[in-house]
């Protein structure tokens, strides 16, 4: 168990800047999700705490040792790929023991090692099959325990899930949970789906474009986005935006017409954006209302998502399931301006407002 | 920018220069060991033939008994008439007959047949076109042995000019070791070298300056001195010989038919040395020559001796001081040492060099595990190739390789005479003609084998391919070999059919046609099963559902085939298809054992013409450039495949 | 159930079977009687040609293997070509799979330079190298040397071996290799125990071949090699001379020789699908 520190780390390939000035501070036992869409950087810096990508600038320490230049055998770190990356032409239990074999421990303790963690992930049943005959899920389970023998400092995961069907990704995704409340150890976890990141992120860091964008507990981001892009990516369905301007005391743009939020007593830049979750909207009126034309409805049973049209901005509002709105129709509804986001639109930084109640 | 592509041509050239040095003078050392054989075989030749046109008196033998002694390079001589060795240097060995058992008496017998065949083939030929200057067929054999030894073979006349008998005798010329101070100065270069590689740019670029002047200077006083230094010390050795030859008594007279020698002696019956006519000296050499002097035992004093229009100059002093006087070898590194400094210098003086190290540093590993390969193919293909080439450009004359440019390619590419089976366009369409069919039987006979086999139902399927990738299996000279015994006229086992279903018995290698099949035949039946074995593999990675799909939608047997089955087999058959065309292109064992290029190499393609150039007609310039364009051929060949198929860009990936 | 199955790429009718069969059979019997007849002249005391077709011999006898085993130095020569061939290909391949390894592997400086000399290089003629490399050789002292010939064999086919090996490589995902360096393995053992048990079919191919052109090789043999160095083919050949030749042994030295090739053939056979499909055969 150990934390892991990132200082000022760039990476590059060729001239190509791929990680800008990224400094973390993952603390010990913490369970980190690194969260972004593709080409942000996010599997890069996994790969570089593991070893498998050189460090172009900057130091990485994992506890309080330096490890730029140690080699990924060395820095006790297991990693859990994204294509499972299982040894063919081995058994699941030589899979699970190569590491250990490797380190030269004694046979008994690899098999009680082995056995222990094939119990917790329920796989003992499987181990001297080739991986060939396994389902995906198996696999991705063989794959933990390989990492899990190893009893390592730090877990590292490539994005695990993304080869599974939805209902195994649900399953599989609890079955992390529960690993990790059992084994408490460091962990840090890649992946583009914001749900995991949500579900299973002590600390999420966002990333884009090879720098960080925000690092927070994810209700912390999901209330208090630092820019549009955190704002947009946490969450689903995604936020809405609008462009506004200040006018006359209101915050007006195409179709919007709203008073300034009470948060927001300071001054403001002239240009903003506006940014409303779908849950903010509400049937009934309010203190501000948007006028929009429903274009498709998702009735998904517990609630119904609208697509709308906001003079020519897709927006998305999510009702009670008994709303009666048809497609089509033009309807308005009530924003809750306790809970929207102001962005400061040449920026796209957030403006700080009043703190809010508890919502 | 400039600057560097001058330094870097600059460079190049003097590589190809040093490159050139370095052929030359080992041309220059192993032609010198040809003559000195050549010389004493013909000398002994001609011993023998006098003796048995007068009284046979044993003067044959005891020479050969001796000549061990006089020239200490003579490892043994022998003279052959007929299936007895009537002469040799080892006088147990005097008076034997060849014995069918031995392997080497039996090569030594073929080699004796082989001059008889190519002298009658000669009198032929000149009695056909008078005019003839050189003789067509080698009437000597010259062959290298392991070590540097020469076996020179000369035939043996009798008083009808007819040839009776062969004198063969084999010399092992000492070749020199690398002289010590030409080292010490490679060594002094290299070190510069290293030392601007690591310099500041400020000290990199004066000491580069000055170290390149001085390069300028070496080479340049050493292209002047070299080929003389050279073909001096040839000369030397070679005049030492005849010397040698003179004292024992003898010298054949016809040595001045061979051009390039400086002079020759002969001993009249008082005992008087006689000198003997020089053809095709040049001013230049007599000018070498006579800065030595030399005394043959009796010979009146003095370095020239004149008689009448006769000339011949004396000269002494042992090879091996030859040598050491020589700057050859200095020049030689001098030259692959400046190439090396001068791209060095360059590199540094442009400030790449921490660019350079930077890349090597951080990719050593790859580099690691690249460099055993890459240096061992570099030593013993890549030279060899860039040796090869510069070949090319090079003529031998009987002594010495001398730069010819283009010459070579001039007279290969230039003949238009179509008609000739020697010519190269001939031998061109000849090997195209011979490629494409070889290809398209392999690929049409392998994958109609590999469609039958392609079924699941059928049973014993593995039997069939293991027994038909048998031919495949067995070593293709071998194959070579039976099937020329199979097409033999009268015990072949192919007329022996064609007798038995009534058909006349066809003289295969009598003519074009039947002997160019005969050599189509052996290579389809040794090349089809790497085809059918391609095609089954691309066979079964065809999804079975894209018939099933297919058959669904109505297809029938031949559009499944055509639509399914051809195109996604392309993948696998091109590149394999591409190969085989390269492999066939260059199959020497087959054209060379089957027919043998009969008739009169007419069936040679352009490989086996090549090498009988080199080997059997002694022109390794003529040869190095005719392979070379074969090279080129073939390496166009590949990159327009490549363009229009794509076929390895995958793999470059 | 038969009757009714339409045929499809790879099914077929009885009938069609039938046919197959008579065909195939016929067709490898053809094939097959070049073999027949080299095995009728080893067993054939004659030393010319025996005046009939038929691949049976008349009063068989092992005179032929005899007079080659014990007469002529085949014990020697098949010592020479052993020794040569094994460790032309041991070298060959060992140096093909660290060069193929770092070409599909790893990107650097002159990665394209060097696979296009693996290329290259396989389309020179050997006439082309033979002075030349007689020169070299003998620069090195090693003319006459087994050493020379097992370098310059293992030289030569490297190049084919590369493209080999290189294209099964790339098949194998990189992740693998990723995965065993966290466990713990380092480079070397990356290689060992999860690249090369993986690429065992193309392995296997790439020292078919290169065994088979080793065991194989007669011209540069013929040159660089004395009597003592002679190595099969060498040796075989001087039976065929240009003006005398013994059939009869020479059929009986050309099945011994023939033997270990045929076998390591069908041994390997099996992989020789696989290896030339997802080799350098791909396209």
């Amino acid at each position: 168990m150990a934390s892991v520190t990132l200082k000022n780390v760039f990476k590059r390939y060729g001239d190509n800047l791929v990680v800008r000035d990224i400094s973390l501070e993952i603390e010990d036992g913490d369970f980190v999700v690194l969260v972004g869409p593709s080409g942000c950087g996010k599997s890069t810096t996994l790969r570089m705490i593991a070893g498998l990508e050189d460090i172009s600038e900057g130091t990485l320490s994992i506890g309080s040792r330096v490890v730029n230049d140690v080699s990924p055998r060395d820095r006790d770190v297991a990693m859990v790929f994204q294509s499972y990356a299982l040894y063919p032409h081995m058994t699941v239990e030589e899979n699970i023991s190569f590491g250990l074999k490797l380190r030269k421990m004694p046979a008994a303790e690899i098999t009680k090692r082995v056995g222990e963690a094939a119990t917790v992930l329920g796989i003992t049943d499987l181990l001297s099959r080739k991986p060939k005959q396994l389902s995906g899920g198996q696999r991705q389970r063989v794959a933990m325990g390989r990492a899990i023998v190893r009893q390592p400092a730090v877990f590292l995961f490539d994005e695990p899930l993304s080869n599974l069907d939805a209902k195994l990704r649900v399953q599989m995704r609890a079955e992390i949970a529960k690993l990790y409340q059992r084994l408490k150890t460091t962990t840090v976890y890649v992946t583009h789906d914001q749900t995991e990141a949500m579900t299973l992120a002590k600390h999420i860091v966002v990333m884009s474009g090879g720098i960080v964008q925000q690092v927070g507990a994810p209700l912390d981001l999901y209330r208090a986005p630092a820019n549009t892009f955190v704002a947009g990516f946490i969450g689903s369905p995604a936020m809405n935006f609008f462009e506004v301007e200040v006018s006359d005391g209101r915050l007006k743009g195409r179709g919007v017409d709203l008073p300034i939020p009470p948060r927001f007593s300071g001054s403001l830049p002239a240009q903003l954006t506006l940014g409303v979750r779908p849950e903010h909207f509400r049937t009934g009126g309010g203190a501000g209302t948007v006028r929009m034309r429903v274009d498709v409805l998702e009735p998904l049973g517990a609630i119904v998502n609208a697509l709308c049209d906001v003079e020519g901005v897709s927006v998305t509002a999510t009702l009670e399931p008994d709303t009666r709105v048809t497609v089509g129709e033009h309807i308005t509804l009530g924003v809750d301006l306790e809970h929207v986001h102001l962005f400061d639109r040449a920026s796209t930084r957030a403006v700080a407002g009043a703190p809010r109640a508890a919502a | 920018m400039k600057l560097g592509s001058f330094a870097a041509a600059a460079a190049v050239i003097t590589l190809v220069f040093a490159l050139l040095a370095f052929a030359q003078s080992e041309g220059d050392l192993r032609a010198h060991a040809d003559t000195s054989a050549l010389l004493v075989a013909r000398a002994v030749a001609w011993t023998y033939a006098e003796e048995q046109a007068g009284d046979p008196d044993g003067r044959t033998q005891r020479l050969l008994e001796a000549l061990p002694g006089e020239l200490p390079a003579v490892k043994s001589a022998l003279v052959l008439k007929g299936n007895k060795i009537v002469a040799h240097s080892a006088p147990d060995q005097a008076g034997r007959s060849l014995s069918q058992d031995s392997l080497s008496d039996k090569a030594l017998y073929d080699s004796a047949q082989a001059v008889k065949a190519s002298a009658s083939k000669n009198v032929e030929e000149r009695e056909r076109d008078p005019s003839l200057k050189q003789d067509p067929y080698p009437e000597v054999e010259i062959a290298s042995l392991p070590g540097g030894a020469v076996a020179a073979s000369a035939p043996v006349r009798n008083d009808e000019d007819r040839v009776v008998g062969l004198a063969r005798v084999e010399m092992a010329e000492p070749l020199p070791t690398l002289p010590y101070p030409a080292l010490i100065v490679l060594i002094g270069l290299i070190a510069m070298a290293i030392f601007l590689f690591f310099a500041r740019r400020s000290i990199a670029v004066p000491a580069g300056v000055v170290l390149l002047l001085f390069i300028a200077v070496a080479d340049v006083w050493a292209l002047s001195g070299f080929r003389f230094g050279l073909r001096r010390s040839v000369t030397l050795a070679t005049a030492q010989n005849l010397g040698a030859l003179a004292r024992a008594g003898v010298l054949p007279p016809d040595v001045s038919r061979r051009p390039a020698l400086i002079g020759a002696l002969g001993r009249d019956a008082h005992g008087r040395m006689y000198p003997i006519e020089l053809v095709d000296v040049r001013p230049v050499d007599r000018a070498m020559t006579r800065s030595a002097t030399l005394a043959l035992g009796a010979i009146p004093g003095g370095e020239r001796f004149e008689a009448g229009d006769h000339e011949a100059w004396f000269v002494e002093s042992s090879f091996e001081a030859a040598y050491d006087r020589d700057f050859s070898d200095l020049s030689r590194w001098a030259f692959l040492s400046g190439m090396v400094a001068i791209g060095l210098f360059v590199m540094g003086a442009r400030g790449r060099i921490h660019a350079f190290w930077s890349a090597f540093t951080s990719n050593r590993t790859a580099y690691g595990y690249l460099a055993p390969a890459m240096v061992g193919m570099g030593i013993l293909v890549f030279v060899p190739v860039v040796f090869g080439i510069v070949l090319g450009f090079t003529d031998r004359r009987y002594n010495v390789f001398e730069f010819a440019g283009l010459s070579n390619y001039v007279a290969i590419l230039s003949d238009f005479d179509f008609t000739s089976t020697k010519n190269f366009y001939f031998k061109l369409g000849v090997t195209f003609l011979w490629t494409g069919a070889n290809v398209m039987l392999h690929v049409g006979i392998g994958l109609f084998i590999a469609l039958l086999l392609n079924d699941e139902m059928l049973r014993a399927k593995g039997i069939y391919r293991v027994l038909l990738v048998v031919p495949w299996a067995i070593p293709n000279y071998i194959t070579a070999l039976i099937w020329k015994g199979m097409f033999h006229k009268q015990f072949g086992a192919v007329n022996f059919f064609l007798d038995a279903v009534g058909l006349e018995p066809v003289a295969w290698f009598g003519s074009f046609w039947p002997a160019f099949m005969t050599n189509v035949a052996t290579n389809t039946w040794l090349g089809f099963p790497f085809m059918m074995v391609v095609s089954l593999g691309a066979l079964s990675s065809i999804p079975n559902d894209l018939y099933e799909a297919a058959f669904v939608d109505g297809a029938s047997r031949w559009q499944r085939f055509k639509d399914i089955t051809l195109p996604l087999l392309m993948p696998a058959l091109v590149p394999a298809v591409i190969m085989g065309t390269v492999w066939t292109f260059n199959m020497f064992n087959i054209i060379y054992l089957v027919s043998g290029g009969a008739p009169d190499g007419a069936t040679d393609i352009l490989i086996t013409d090549a090498f009988r150039w080199a080997f059997e007609r002694d022109k390794y310039g003529y040869a190095a450039a005719y392979s070379t364009i074969i090279f080129l051929i073939l390496l166009f060949f590949t990159l327009l495949t490549n363009k229009v198929t794509g076929a390895t860009k995958g793999a470059f990936e | 159930m038969s009757g009714s199955v339409p045929s499809t790429a790879t099914t077929s009718t009885k009938g069609e079977r039938a046919l197959k069969h008579a065909f195939l059979a016929a067709f490898t019997v053809a094939v097959l009687y070049p073999v027949a007849w080299v095995v009728k002249m080893a067993l054939s005391p004659s030393q010319g040609f025996d005046a009939s077709a038929i691949p049976i011999p008349t009063n068989p006898s092992l005179d032929n293997f005899r007079h080659v085993l014990f007469e002529l130095p085949f014990g020697r020569w098949l010592l020479n070509s052993a020794i040569v061939s094994i460790a032309a290909t041991a070298l060959g391949v060992f140096l093909a799979c660290t060069s193929a390894y770092a070409l599909s592997r790893f990107r650097f400086p002159g990665r394209t330079a060097a696979m296009l000399s693996f290329l290259v290089t396989q389309m020179f003629p050997g006439v082309l190298m033979m002075i030349p490399l007689y020169i070299i050789m003998d620069y090195l002292h090693l003319l006459d040397q087994l050493l020379g010939l097992i370098l310059v064999y293992s030289a030569t086919a490297i190049p084919f071996c590369v493209w080999m090996l290189k294209g099964y490589f790339d098949t194998i995902p990189k992740e693998l290799e990723e995965a065993a360096l966290m466990d713990g393995a380092s480079p070397a053992l990356v290689f060992w125990k999860i690249m090369l048990p993986l690429s065992l079919p193309a392995v296997a191919v790439t020292a078919l071949f290169s065994f088979m052109t080793a065991w194989n090789e007669y011209i540069l043999a013929a040159q660089f090699m004395g009597e003592a160095h002679y190595t099969l083919p060498v040796g075989l050949k001087m039976m065929v001379g240009e003006f005398s030749s013994e059939w009869g042994h020479f059929a009986a030295g050309a099945i011994l020789v023939s033997i270990p090739v045929v076998l390591l053939f069908f041994a390997l056979q099996k992989n020789l699908v696989g290896g030339l499909t997802a080799g350098g055969v791909k396209g």
